[in-house]
């Protein structure tokens, strides 16, 4: 997709099979394992061979080559591989990575793929993940902020956070309802962390303090797991095992005055313009107006976040997310359905991947929480980096 | 007079020492000397100009040097006829060869100017029985000391304590080991690095496209406006308004230690910039809140721009030379912290500034056979430091008149000493505030000091 001209991506690939290793705490084998699993296993869904495969698509920061991905599954020759970075803000760009080589015949069959011990390894939320000593222009993003101790993800959404509520005179009670809504769904999804522990908004408010206004109950988990995602054509989409999940529409976009994670010295730091470029590329390509959304996935590594993507999205206007959430509108048969599988702060943090999976289901009508009727899914990549976007739709 | 060394200890109580001479009069030399090791830049103490032209009359002598002027010269013998080295010598000879101070009390009667020649004499007040302690057993020595002008006026008295101990090879001061966490270093590149430069500079740069004018910050090798590669470091006012902040209590990693305040400030000139708030409790943090830019040490090589309240001083013509007036004296306003990376360098240069030439704080081998795991801060030093956070805090036309200090846990090379100060009374345009200092060891000082200010910003 083009920011001035819609692509001639729209409809012309499809999301034909997922799957994921269990999600964890400690999984005890090899990120290698867990993503040679996963893709096995979303190769098995879609009815399709490792043999057909021949295009590997991971994250910057994934640690499994896709040479050796592909050795350990078999796949013979690729003719197409590509990473993208920014962590969290890679789950649909992978997916448009993937939609843009079948359709244009780069590939035929690509699996996207993220698989980590995030919870047992390396924890992002640790506190030590910014130590790096590098002097190179990508280190430099933590120079600004580390010396002083704002170190983990959760600090440096809060910065936005602070503004935002003193912005639009909200209370931390708005990003309580993002947090009740996820972990209502993941009481039902027994794949989730938190299956059978749903909490109340008092609980959230009751939570401990991570990085004022951030509570607790407003980060999503740390997780060992992989998720792969298998991409081909529409048409071919048609023959396979399951019902194919089209992509309507897919985007990456990164907002004027971005930084990663800390875009603190823009004009105006409540909203996530990144994410509105993506929206504009999806409802343009797409066709669909936010009317049109019959559930979401909605990145929700913390939850202030959400509620800026609802308004980049469309769902509400600007400062109006903090009454949106109320009211059950992001559970399930409210207005608009969210992270029906209890999300990253329910289910898994599988940086965003797991939910295009949840997406996948609800449009095959699969889900534990399924929507009825879904013909719609909405699926956000990470918020605070370059992100991405897609709409996955049932096929007519 | 009686032999010394018949006597016990207890006998000297309410001997008089010698009388020290100053061997110099009070100059502007040895001020300036004792400035640079402390750190202190107080204009008072230094900017003859200034001084004359102000309340105060004339240049000031820091408060906290009165002790410095009447110490006994390197080299020199003891006085015959000292009852303080005849009772030391006694201890010594007991086998409590060692000595710290602890405890000092100090009135000012009057400002101290160049030109006044000071003496002092020491009297014994208390020899306490022997005490277990920290660095081993031993005997509380308290001396009182009248320090007067050459017309015989007291300027200013004091009590001192001193413990003359016999070091214990099991003593906590011996397992000292200085901290290894220290905060993250900023990874930086030909593009970014003037920032941190001139933050060693206490100067807050941020970069200008040359060719457009336009602030950019975080700095890019080029203007993203007007595309020119002219874009250079430009030094910015300091002042600034907080945009957001988050108070940030968990994960604890060292050596930071929640709950902290990290502060997005929008400058006067535009850009904003991340920093650390000092000089106020978190829960009065408030978007919208007036800041001023100031620079912190957090250890020796590290220096990194912070932000503290703004007071009346920053918006004067020239805020080194303006005071803070009694309408700015509110109990419970914490005074900007100050954290001193404990070096070689203040150790020995503070301690030869306040003319101290014993051993235990310039000879590391002699710290060692006198107990200690090395060279340390004399109390003069923490005299010095103490005092700069109030004065750095209210600026030069404020007079110290009193300065009660405890000493606990010592500096040792390597340490990071962290003084924080609040206004604990006030009784019209003076304040009493408290200033506790911490370091790795535990708490190394503990102080009092009376401030008096201009009432309306005239005269105090």
């Amino acid at each position: 997709m083009s920011l001035r001209r819609p692509d001639s991506l729209s409809r012309t690939a499809a999301i034909v099979g997922i799957g994921a290793t269990e999600f964890s705490k400690r999984s005890g084998r090899s990120e290698l394992h867990l993503a040679v699993e996963s893709v096995l296993t979303a190769l098995t869904d879609a009815g399709l061979a490792p043999e057909e495969v021949d295009g590997l698509v991971t994250y910057s920061m994934d640690t499994n080559p896709e040479v050796q991905v592909a050795n350990a599954i078999g796949a013979g020759d690729l003719s197409f591989f590509s990473r993208i970075h920014y962590g969290g803000g890679a789950p649909a760009a992978l997916v448009h990575q993937a939609a843009m080589a079948v359709t244009t015949g780069a590939a035929d069959v690509v699996v996207c793929y993220r698989a980590f011990n995030e919870r047992s390894g390396l924890r992002f939320g640790s506190g030590q993940l910014s130590d790096v000593q590098s002097n190179s222009a990508e280190a430099t993003r933590y120079s600004w902020v580390s010396p002083y101790g704002l170190r983990t993800p959760a600090s440096w959404v809060a910065m936005f956070a602070q503004r935002y509520l003193h912005t639009y005179g909200a209370s931390t009670e708005a990003f309580g309802h993002v947090s009740v809504a996820c972990r209502r769904h993941a009481a039902t999804n027994p794949k989730a962390h938190f299956y059978g522990k749903p909490i109340t908004l008092e609980d959230h408010q009751n939570s401990r303090w991570i990085s004022e206004p951030v509570r607790l109950l407003d980060c999503c988990q740390e997780t060992d797991g992989g998720q792969a995602i298998v991409v081909t054509s529409a048409e071919r989409a048609r023959d396979l095992a399951q019902r194919p999940a089209v992509i309507a529409a897919v985007a990456q976009g990164i907002g004027d005055g971005q930084q990663q994670m800390t875009s603190y010295y823009r004009d105006d730091i409540t909203g996530l313009p990144e994410m509105k470029v993506v929206a504009d590329q999806l409802w343009r390509s797409s066709g669909y107006a936010p009317d049109d959304i019959d559930g979401a996935i909605l990145y929700d590594h913390f939850t202030p976040f959400v509620l800026c993507q609802l308004e980049e999205l469309g769902f509400c206007g600007r400062g109006e997310a903090k009454d949106f959430v109320q009211n059950g509108a992001l559970e399930i048969g409210g207005r608009l359905p969210m992270n029906t599988h209890g999300g990253q702060l329910g289910e898994a943090y599988l940086h965003g991947m797991n939910g295009i999976a949840e997406a996948v289901r609800q449009i095959r009508g699969t889900a534990v929480n399924q929507i009825k009727g879904a013909r719609t899914q909405l699926v956000t990549g990470g918020t605070g980096v370059p992100t991405s976007g897609m709409i996955l739709e049932a096929a007519s | 007079m009686p032999i010394a060394a018949a006597l016990t200890p207890e006998a000297y109580t309410g001997r008089l020492g010698a009388t020290m001479q100053a061997p110099d009069e009070i100059n502007l030399p040895m001020i300036r000397h004792w400035c640079q090791a402390m750190g202190d830049t107080n204009s008072g103490y230094l900017d003859d100009a200034f001084a004359t032209a102000s309340s105060l009359r004339g240049i000031v002598a820091p408060a906290a040097m009165t002790q410095v002027w009447t110490m006994p010269p390197l080299g020199s013998v003891p006085p015959e006829q000292d009852a303080v080295a005849e009772l030391y010598a006694e201890l010594d000879s007991r086998g409590y060869r060692s000595i710290v101070a602890t405890n000092s009390n100090q009135t000012y009667r009057r400002p101290q100017r160049l030109g006044d020649r000071l003496s002092a004499t020491k009297k014994i007040t208390d020899i306490s029985a022997e005490k277990t302690t920290r660095l081993g057993r031993g005997r509380f020595v308290t001396t009182e000391i009248d320090i007067v002008d050459a017309a015989g006026h007291t300027v200013a008295t004091q009590t001192h304590r001193v413990l003359k101990f016999q070091p214990s090879s099991s003593s906590a001061a011996t397992a000292f080991r200085a901290p290894s966490a220290r905060r993250p270093r900023p990874n930086v590149t030909e593009d970014t690095a003037f920032y941190f430069d001139a933050a060693r500079q206490a100067r807050l740069m941020i970069q200008r496209c040359a060719a457009c004018g336009e602030f950019q910050h975080p700095p890019l090798p080029a203007c993203g406006r007007c595309h020119s590669f002219d874009v250079r470091a430009a030094q910015v006012s300091g002042r600034g308004q907080l945009y957001s902040y988050t108070v940030v209590h968990a994960p604890a990693v060292e050596p930071f230690d929640p709950p902290y305040v990290v502060a997005l400030v929008a400058l006067d000139e535009g850009p904003r910039v991340v920093a650390g708030l000092v000089g106020v409790d978190r829960q009065y943090v408030a978007i919208g809140m007036a800041l001023q830019a100031t620079f912190t040490d957090f250890d020796a090589e590290l220096r990194l721009p912070m932000f503290r309240p703004r007071t009346s001083r920053d918006d004067a013509p020239n805020p080194p030379h303006a005071t803070v007036t009694a309408s700015e004296l509110v109990v419970g306003t914490p005074l900007p912290e100050l954290q001193i990376p404990i070096t070689r360098r203040l150790i020995v240069t503070g301690a030869i500034a306040t003319r101290d030439f014993q051993p235990v704080h310039h000879d590391a081998a002699y710290a060692q056979a006198q107990g200690m795991p090395d060279i340390f801060t004399n109390i003069m030093t923490s005299q010095g430091l103490v005092t700069r956070v109030v004065t750095d805090w209210t600026g030069p036309e404020a007079e110290i008149r009193r300065l009660d200090l405890r000493l606990g846990a010592s500096n040792f090379p390597g340490d990071l000493l962290t003084l924080r100060g609040r206004i604990a009374e006030v009784d019209g345009c003076v304040a009493t505030i408290s200033v506790v200092g911490t370091n790795s060891l535990g708490t190394h000082i503990e102080a009092t000091l009376d401030v008096a200010v201009p009432q309306n910003g005239g005269a105090v």
